[in-house]
């Protein structure tokens, strides 16, 4: 069981930006066009990842951070600059759940390894490389 | 120049920087001080002995896991030289995460490799769903937090490598030996 809240409101709070930037991204992206199509797909899944960290925040007796008013991001009208975006998206979500898996047990620590490996893989949807070591950057450095 | 999603990254900052050592908690301490190794810090999330010691039977049983997968994606990649190509990034992966979790990988004796490529190929994709399996699985019980994350980024990474992988259909195709 989950006792500190914190690695719970880091990665909420991490959602709350990846679902801006992939908004963004998804409304300049071509219509019908296959990065609308993966980054309308990623924007759901990510939604529901918010939605259950916000559901486990409040029922362990927290207040989840709210979304800030808004976040950095260049622009995005290209193509090749969605797709690197929602790449990024993808690559920092890895990190956040691969800290909540460290940070967590039982079921939250399942359900962070499993939103890990759901990240990685969405970074192939983006142009992303196979990754030795998704979200564990000094593993992958060192 | 900021990152497109850099407010992605100014979330509190919980990356947990860690040596290889630390990084695999007490987990591997009956693994490498049988190699006379040095300890880095001790795990931030730290576990009783009992826990330590199971932590330590649980990364024994993944590196004989990985190992056996690794001779098997070798042999695969000799017998049917045109998969070899193919197959070179399994073998980079196998290899790093070994590295990480012990000093010296056993030797795994040598397999069966069937006949035709894409009974090999299925063989070995089936082999690295069941490695995931088992370092989902790891991960999930690691009583070391440091252990935990790692081994649930091993699981991703052979979960993106088997995504990218090729499929028997495209081994018929393109990579009889």
């Amino acid at each position: 069981m989950t006792t500190d809240l914190t690695p719970l409101q880091t990665a909420v709070a991490g959602e709350h930006a990846a679902l801006w930037v992939l908004g963004v991204v998804g409304a300049q992206a071509p219509e019908d066009s296959t990065l609308r199509e993966r980054v309308t797909t990623a924007y759901r899944l990510h939604r529901a990842q918010r939605d259950h960290l916000i559901a486990r925040i409040t029922a362990l007796g927290g207040t989840p951070v709210p979304a800030e008013p808004g976040y950095m991001l260049g622009d995005v009208s290209a193509q090749t600059a969605g797709y690197a975006a929602a790449l990024e998206v993808e690559q920092k979500a890895a990190a956040i759940y691969a800290d909540l898996v460290a940070h967590t047990t039982g079921s939250d620590r399942s359900w962070a390894v499993t939103a890990l490996v759901e990240c990685s893989i969405r970074q192939l949807w983006f142009r992303g490389s196979p990754e030795i070591f998704p979200g564990t950057s000094e593993l992958a450095n060192r | 120049m900021p990152g497109p999603a850099d407010r992605v990254h100014a979330v509190p900052d919980t990356v947990i920087t860690v040596s290889r050592r630390a990084a695999l908690g007490g987990a591997t301490v009956a693994v490498a001080a049988t190699a006379g190794c040095q300890w880095g810090p001790p795990d931030s999330v730290s576990a009783p002995a009992a826990k330590r010691d199971a932590d330590a039977t649980t990364v024994d049983h993944l590196v004989a896991e990985i190992a056996a997968q690794a001779r098997l994606v070798a042999d695969v990649a000799t017998t049917h030289v045109g998969l070899a190509t193919a197959l070179g990034p399994l073998t980079a992966l196998h290899r790093a995460h070994l590295a990480v979790l012990t000093d010296q990988a056993p030797a795994a004796p040598s397999v069966m490799v069937p006949a035709r490529p894409d009974a090999a190929l299925a063989a070995v994709r089936r082999g690295e769903a069941g490695l995931q399996r088992s370092l989902t699985a790891g991960a999930r019980k690691a009583a070391s937090g440091p252990l935990a994350r790692s081994l649930a980024s091993m699981a991703a990474g052979v979960a993106m490598h088997l995504a990218a992988a090729p499929t028997p259909r495209s081994a018929s195709k393109g990579g009889q030996a």
